[in-house]
């Protein structure tokens, strides 16, 4: 029965002209003769107006029916903005300053309150707690005269409008412009408007009720603020100190996706933007890495660049954007890279033997690959190899994997020939090819990255730092000469290794032919000729 | 080497200036990472470094060659000299510095000698030097250079042949150095063998610098035995592009009586002794 009447009054109230009569004694009325001919008791028709009172703030004009917003307190938003270090007059007018609205919502949503906004009061305040925090020192000058000396914000007011769209059970929508002039020296240097366009509070409410409207203009008046304060900061450093620097961030983050798509756009990026895009693509391959502690690294990294240097406040936000969006998804890979940990960790306990000879492989691969994609190199390897002196060397050399066709024979000579042999063979087409499986290579390419990055870490940044960025590339190597070495595996096995064999062959008995019928002559670059000697070919030019 | 890569040196800060890379690179390398030429195994060099020094290598031999695998070139290296022949394989590696030029960590400087052999056994060597980013998806190396190396690396090996296990004089000097080497080996005889020769013998005598060396710089060999010891009825010196050798015709003493010694020089610095070998054949 309550709930009914009440609907019906406030109905009621709302569709209700008002002549000449306090919102409180129309209320009143209203209730009483609505409650009436809805069949309510006297005291619930009592019940009712209470109930309406009650729900609304004491007031001083109409006997508790107006709607008061009087910026008691202040909202200043967060923002990542340069440091504050300019002094600033903030220049009210006498007329702006006691500016109060009393004109009334739009429609006919609480159209029968009355309303006092301290526009003029709640404005100075925002705008002068806004100033102090993001560009420096305030002075509120109550004038019209601009300074001549340093710099000066003019803020003007116009267009407010509200309205409680879907009743008194609504919140406020608001509609309100901020001139802002900007003036450094008595010259206007920023001049923009800036609009809340059907813009709501954060706070809901369930009645026209000054505590919630008054608290919702509080952040209103914040967000209009808000939006000038990085302009006005911009200005601030344009006139007294360094210019902002203005980063392309979509061009920036094309730049990242791919190293072509870098290749492509990295004439168009700014000194600034090549830094970012490397960041990016650091952070990037330690997020596919699930390498979290360089991301979390970079990210730092990326945080103080922002902090430190003065950006235009647009980039400044989206860049903040970027960066919040790969924490987050740092935060996630942490939680899967630590069960991966766990996995990993458990698979190397229990396959020891197979971990470490897989790691032995690995460089051997990228040794391979390259004699893979150039065959010539295949004879100059076997020269190489000629120097070495004993089969203990070869076998270091060619790698661990191959150690037991140079040891078998016991014949050095014999071992420079079968080793190389077994190297190409072995190495590129054989136990190699099957060892690395991708899910091995990536193990231990993510446990080498882990340890490069430790060590790094532990002798100190700089100059070690290649040796980690060195390992990744090494990996990144190994990946891309997987799949050719694989494809080419069978041409290597048969005609292929027949062809290197010949080649190292030739090379070998060429190699020991000229060492067994030759005499090297001994270098002595600084002896001078004796003099009585005789030219027996060649002159003297 | 000093000259070589004060050149190189020139030729990095020519294209840095032309580049429109905008990396830091004004940092000078601390005392501390100017380090003495070393050799690097290619099991033992960092994979960058290896990467680094195959494509230049590859784009001297093949210029024409599509770029790909995880090295790329901002420009294109500066080459100062031709390229070397293309059945010269990269065999070595050698590091004379290996820094990091400004505050980027990614950004690195290398430079040394490449030693190039044939399966011959011949050996042409250049300096490189470099300056690159490492990157996720691969190396960008924003300047590099190489050019020959000449009178470091001078490697001379004799050969005896008797005279009749050579074709006639007058086709063999009109052969080049590919063709002679590999006959003239072939056809040597066996040191051990002319050391134990007691009094004159004749022969060919046949000096290669298994180096490349300068297309417009002869060897000259000296003797520094009398008349008595080296009786030359030809002699002739020879260079083929860079591939240089000399040969003689002549009754020779050499072996155990042999109380003399040969002296390999070049034109444009006659005096200086590039290498030097007793006729008695015992070092």
């Amino acid at each position: 029965m309550r709930k009914t009447v009440f609907t019906a009054i406030a109905l009621a109230v709302l569709l209700t002209p008002l002549y000449g009569q306090t919102t409180g004694e129309v209320l009143n009325q209203k209730i009483e003769s609505q409650g009436r001919a809805s069949g309510a008791s006297a005291a619930e028709i009592s019940e009712a107006q209470q109930i309406m009172k009650n729900s609304l703030p004491m007031g001083t004009l109409d006997g508790g029916w107006k709607v008061v917003s009087p910026f008691d307190n202040i909202h200043v938003k967060q923002m990542q903005l340069p440091p504050p270090g300019h002094r600033v007059t903030l220049v009210i007018s006498p007329e702006l300053a006691s500016y109060i609205d009393t004109s009334g919502p739009r429609g006919l949503g609480g159209s029968i309150r009355t309303y006092a906004f301290f526009l003029g009061r709640g404005l100075t305040g925002t705008m002068a707690a806004y100033l102090e925090k993001y560009v420096g020192p305030v002075t509120v000058l109550n004038s019209t005269d601009i300074p001549r000396q340093g710099l000066a914000v003019v803020p003007g007011l116009s267009n407010f409008n509200y309205k409680f769209p879907a009743g008194i059970l609504s919140n406020i929508q608001v509609n309100l412009d901020l001139d802002i002039k900007v003036y450094w020296n008595g010259s206007q240097v920023h001049s923009s408007v800036y609009r809340l366009v059907k813009e709501k509070g954060p706070k809901p409410f369930v009645a026209v009720n000054s505590s919630p409207v008054a608290e919702n203009m509080v952040y209103l008046m914040s967000e209009l603020v808000s939006r000038s304060i990085a302009d006005i900061n911009t200005s601030a450093l344009a006139s007294a100190g360094e210019a902002p620097v203005i980063l392309d961030i979509d061009k920036i983050i094309l730049a990242t996706l791919s190293w072509e798509d870098y290749q492509k756009q990295k004439d168009k990026l700014t000194k600034e933007e090549k830094g970012l895009v490397h960041y990016f693509m650091a952070i990037d391959k330690s997020y596919r890495d699930y390498d979290t502690d360089r991301q979390a690294e970079l990210l730092s990294k990326l945080q103080n660049f922002v902090k430190t240097r003065s950006i235009n406040p647009a980039s400044r936000e989206q860049l903040l954007d970027e960066i919040r969006e790969k924490y987050a998804m740092r935060e996630t890979q942490q939680r899967v890279r630590n069960e991966i940990d766990d996995q990993i960790f458990n698979f190397a306990g229990e396959h020891t033997e197979t971990v470490l000879t897989a790691a032995e492989i690995v460089p051997d691969v990228v040794k391979v690959g390259l004699i893979v994609a150039n065959p010539i190199a295949a004879a100059s390897l076997a020269a190489t190899m000629a120097a070495f002196e004993t089969a203990e060397g070869i076998a270091k050399f060619s790698g661990a994997a191959s150690a037991e066709y140079f040891f078998g024979s016991g014949d050095v000579n014999e071992a420079l020939f079968e080793g190389s042999k077994a190297f190409l063979i072995d190495q590129a087409g054989g136990a190699a090819g099957k060892a690395i499986g991708k899910a091995v290579a990536g193990r231990l390419a993510t446990r080498q990255a882990a340890d490069m990055a430790a060590y790094a870490s532990s002798k100190g940044y700089s100059d070690d730092f290649a040796r980690h960025v060195s390992a990744e590339v090494y990996k990144k190597s190994s990946q891309y000469l997987k799949e050719p070495m694989e494809s080419t595996a069978q041409l290597i096995t048969k005609p292929g290794a027949d062809l290197s064999a010949d080649m190292i062959k030739q090379a070998y008995e060429n190699f020991n032919l000229i060492e067994s019928r030759s005499v090297t002559a001994a270098a002595n670059p600084e002896a001078s000729l004796p003099t009585d000697t005789i030219i027996l070919a060649g002159e003297v030019k | 080497m000093k000259k070589t890569s004060l050149i190189l040196a020139i030729i990095l800060i020519t294209l840095f200036t032309t580049s429109c890379t905008t990396i830091n690179r004004s940092t000078a390398p601390d005392s501390t990472a100017q380090e003495e030429e070393k050799r690097l195994a290619l099991s033992d060099a960092r994979p960058d470094i290896i990467a680094v020094v195959t494509a230049i290598y590859n784009e001297m031999i093949f210029p024409k060659g599509k770029q790909g695998g995880v090295v790329f070139f901002n420009t294109k290296p500066a080459f100062t000299a031709p390229a070397p022949e293309k059945e010269f394989g990269l065999a070595d590696v050698y590091l004379e510095e290996d820094y990091q030029p400004g505050e980027d960590p990614f950004l690195r400087r290398i430079s040394g000698v490449m030693r190039l052999s044939d399966s011959s056994g011949r050996e042409d060597y250049r300096a490189y030097a470099a300056e690159y980013i490492l990157q996720e998806d691969g190396i960008l190396i924003l300047s590099s250079a190489a050019e020959p190396v000449y009178g470091k690396y001078d490697r001379i090996r004799f050969f005896f042949v008797e005279k009749d296990q050579l074709p006639p004089l007058s086709y063999i000097e009109k052969a080049g150095y590919e063709e002679l080497l590999p006959l003239v080996a072939k056809n040597a005889s066996i040191p051990l063998d002319i050391r134990n020769i007691n009094g004159m013998k004749e022969l060919y005598i046949f000096a290669f610098d298994m180096t490349k060396g300068k297309t417009d710089s002869d060897l000259i060999l000296h003797s520094g035995g009398s008349i008595a010891d080296t009786a030359v009825s030809f002699g002739r010196s020879i260079n083929n592009k860079g591939w240089r050798f000399v040969m003689l015709e002549g009754t020779f003493r050499l072996g155990e009586n042999a109380d003399y010694s040969f002296y390999l020089t070049e034109t444009g610095n006659p005096k200086k002794i590039i290498s030097v070998m007793n006729a008695s054949l015992e070092h």
